[in-house]
């Protein structure tokens, strides 16, 4: 089986044993997503960078304590999600930094109907309360369970329920629209 | 149950979970539900491997130069004591060979021409072991004979 194709916990033991070239695939598979929780974070791109790489280096430098119960993606999230939080409030002590609005339109990647359905989500990520966004973000990205975003967040698990309902049911009624049509001739 | 009770029951899955059965039920006869939820299911799926923001920048080259800098290192490594071990536990096996029913069988069977070969066989493979320890060992070893000196004095 080539590298591409294995689990997160498959690459993780192998790691472990030694191949430490592999933990580049853990890299590619979740930079995206980190640097999106960044984003959620810091709402700054230069900061959502410098976290994403932070994250990466710690998650491998305590690989050892992946114990493998739960999903890698849920260990990692963790670790991002407290990594956040610390780096948050070490900064928000240093200065107030004016909020950037996340952007992803310049790209020609954001003229695909995948860009399309990202901006849908990210619009109705946007009518939620600003502290439960994330949730929202680990739900869709990081395929977390709504326990498990409890379990990182502290969140009460039916607060991120109905957030998560909140938002599926904007992209919903939001698809019914013009994307829905494009879509089925796909 | 009706078409919106079935799409917000839909909704309410959580992540890896199966499709309520009353879902796949009614789907089954609402072509109407069963293409809407299709739809909104190939959505989401392709949001699984995304983040809401475009990020312009591939940085694992990066995190790999530190990721091989990081002073952790998980490099698979059995020490000298294991390999020693080890080591001691196979000569020994070597020399209990001759009092062992199998060899007496077989030297019943081959007459006493046997004993040379065999052993030529065991010296090799453990001149081997031997070898494939030491040089895994290297840097271990190197630190030892150089405190030795030290030890000795
Ligand atoms: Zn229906």
């Amino acid at each position: 089986m080539d590298n591409e194709h294995k689990t997160d916990e498959q690459i993780v033991k192998q790691v472990l044993f030694g191949g430490i070239e592999s933990f580049r695939i853990i890299v590619e598979r979740y930079q995206k997503r980190i640097f999106g929780i960044g984003m959620r974070f810091f709402n700054n791109r230069d900061d959502s960078y410098d976290f994403t790489q932070e994250v990466f280096i710690r998650a491998f430098e305590s690989l050892k304590s992946y114990a493998g119960r739960a999903p890698f993606r849920f260990w990692l999230t963790k670790i991002a999600y407290n990594h956040g939080i610390n780096r948050l409030s070490a900064k928000r002590t240093e200065s107030d930094v004016p909020e950037e609005i996340p952007s992803g339109e310049s790209t020609p990647e954001a003229r695909h109907l995948r860009g399309e359905i990202r901006k849908i989500l990210l619009n109705a990520v946007n009518e939620l309360p600003e502290r439960y966004r994330i949730c929202v973000d680990l739900y869709f990205f990081m395929e977390l369970t709504h326990g498990e975003i409890s379990e990182i967040t502290g969140y009460p698990v039916n607060t991120i329920k109905s957030n998560v309902l909140r938002a599926k049911i904007i992209l919903r009624n939001e698809l019914k629209g013009t994307i829905a049509e494009e879509y089925d001739e796909l | 149950m009706n078409c919106n009770t079935i799409h917000k029951r839909f909704l309410e899955m959580d992540n890896r979970s199966r499709i309520p059965l009353s879902v796949r039920i009614h789907m089954l006869f609402c072509s109407r539900c069963r293409h809407d939820i299709a739809l909104l299911n190939s959505m989401l799926e392709t949001l699984k491997y995304d983040s809401p923001f475009v990020m312009d920048r591939d940085m694992s080259e990066k995190i790999m130069i530190e990721v091989f800098q990081s002073p952790v290192n998980y490099e698979h490594h059995i020490s000298g004591l294991k390999w020693s071990v080890v080591g001691l536990i196979i000569v020994v096996s070597m020399f209990l060979i001759p009092f062992s029913n199998t060899f007496g069988w077989l030297r019943q069977y081959f007459g006493r021409g046997l004993e040379l070969p065999v052993s030529i066989v065991l010296g090799l493979l453990l001149s081997i072991y031997s070898l494939a320890g030491i040089f895994s060992n290297l840097e271990e070893l190197k630190k030892f004979f150089v405190n030795l000196p030290k030890k000795i004095h």
